[in-house]
């Protein structure tokens, strides 16, 4: 069993417990079942202590991930199949990456997934990925939205930092002026 | 097998071999005769790899690893291509269950690149993904 610090794992039946430990034997007639549940222990300082968590994001055909280090940080590609427990094979027709296998390590799980089959050629991947307007939905998730604004930010010149400025200053001014009225 | 020492024998030629098919992902059965502190064994093991250049590799670095065997004790008798159905070892064939899907339970932020590595953090990471 995966032992997290301070957590209790719940559900024993899967089998992908196990992963990382490649002398030990799996039973093919345990269901899969997607029981990843944790419960972290009452009484540890955690804010949260009284919610159970369940993995969401999790290592599957179609998973869209981000790749987090080298020259393809930040573009967004599919795992087309899973070499072993510690890489994927990934594919990005729309993003620019080509058919490679990946560590894990190098890879950030979205919360998105496409619908394709294990180990789906290029054009079959594109049309699906295009089908599900990826790009679309990628844009609309808060983590896209942050990644724009920073980079909105930091390309801002000197007079759009100028016109912010004011914008703020204005909407402080309307938000107090709301505010004092209330109190008064 | 080939029984000639590097000092008595001499290099004719070296070719790399080509992966025929480099993007499909292939199971190595892998053969291998290797001396131990007190013996000779003979070994099969299993490498699920997109090249056969890529599994010799790993199975070099596995015997390294886990038996301590360095590649002069190694004698790689056969490296075949085996089947999703004849594989035999079971941390290969928990691999090939359809619909396969696991979490990362252990998830480590690090920076994109080396410039921009943090020495110090305000507060404790979280690794949930």
């Amino acid at each position: 069993m995966v032992l997290l610090k301070g957590y209790v794992t719940i559900a024993t039946v899967d089998p992908w417990m196990n992963m990382g430990r490649t002398n030990t034997t799996i039973d093919p007639s345990i269901s899969n079942a997607n029981t990843w549940t944790t419960h972290r222990l009452s009484g540890t300082q955690h804010p949260c202590s009284s919610r159970s968590f369940t993995f969401q994001r999790v290592v599957e055909i179609g998973r869209v991930v981000m790749i987090n280090y080298g020259p393809d940080a930040g573009k967004l590609a599919v795992v087309v199949d899973i070499i072993d427990h510690n890489r994927a094979l990934i594919e990005g027709p729309t993003t620019g990456i080509a058919r490679t296998g990946y560590a894990f390590r190098r890879l950030t799980l979205t919360p998105l997934v496409v619908k394709v089959p294990r180990g789906a050629g290029q054009a079959v991947l594109k049309a699906a990925i295009e089908k599900q307007d990826l790009a679309g939905s990628w844009a609309k998730t808060s983590w896209a939205k942050k990644i724009a604004s920073r980079a909105q930010r930091a390309a801002n010149t000197d007079f759009d930092r100028f016109k912010l400025q004011k914008y703020k200053k204005l909407r402080r001014e309307i938000v107090n002026k709301a505010v004092k009225a209330t109190k008064a | 097998l080939k029984k000639v020492k590097k000092v008595n024998g001499e290099i004719v030629g070296i070719n790399e071999i080509h992966e025929k098919k480099p993007l499909q992902i292939k199971n190595f059965g892998i053969w291998i005769r290797y001396d131990s502190r007190s013996g000779t064994h003979n070994m099969y093991k299993e490498y699920r790899e997109l090249t056969r250049n890529a599994a010799v590799e790993a199975c070099y670095s596995d015997m390294a690893s886990r038996h301590r065997a360095r590649s002069r004790s190694i004698q790689i008798i056969r490296v075949a291509e085996v089947a999703n159905a004849d594989v035999r070892r079971p941390y290969i064939k928990q691999i090939l269950v359809p619909g396969i899907k696991f979490p990362l339970p252990h998830r480590v932020i690090r920076s994109a690149d080396k410039a921009h590595r943090a020495l110090f953090m305000g507060s404790r990471p979280s690794t949930f993904y």
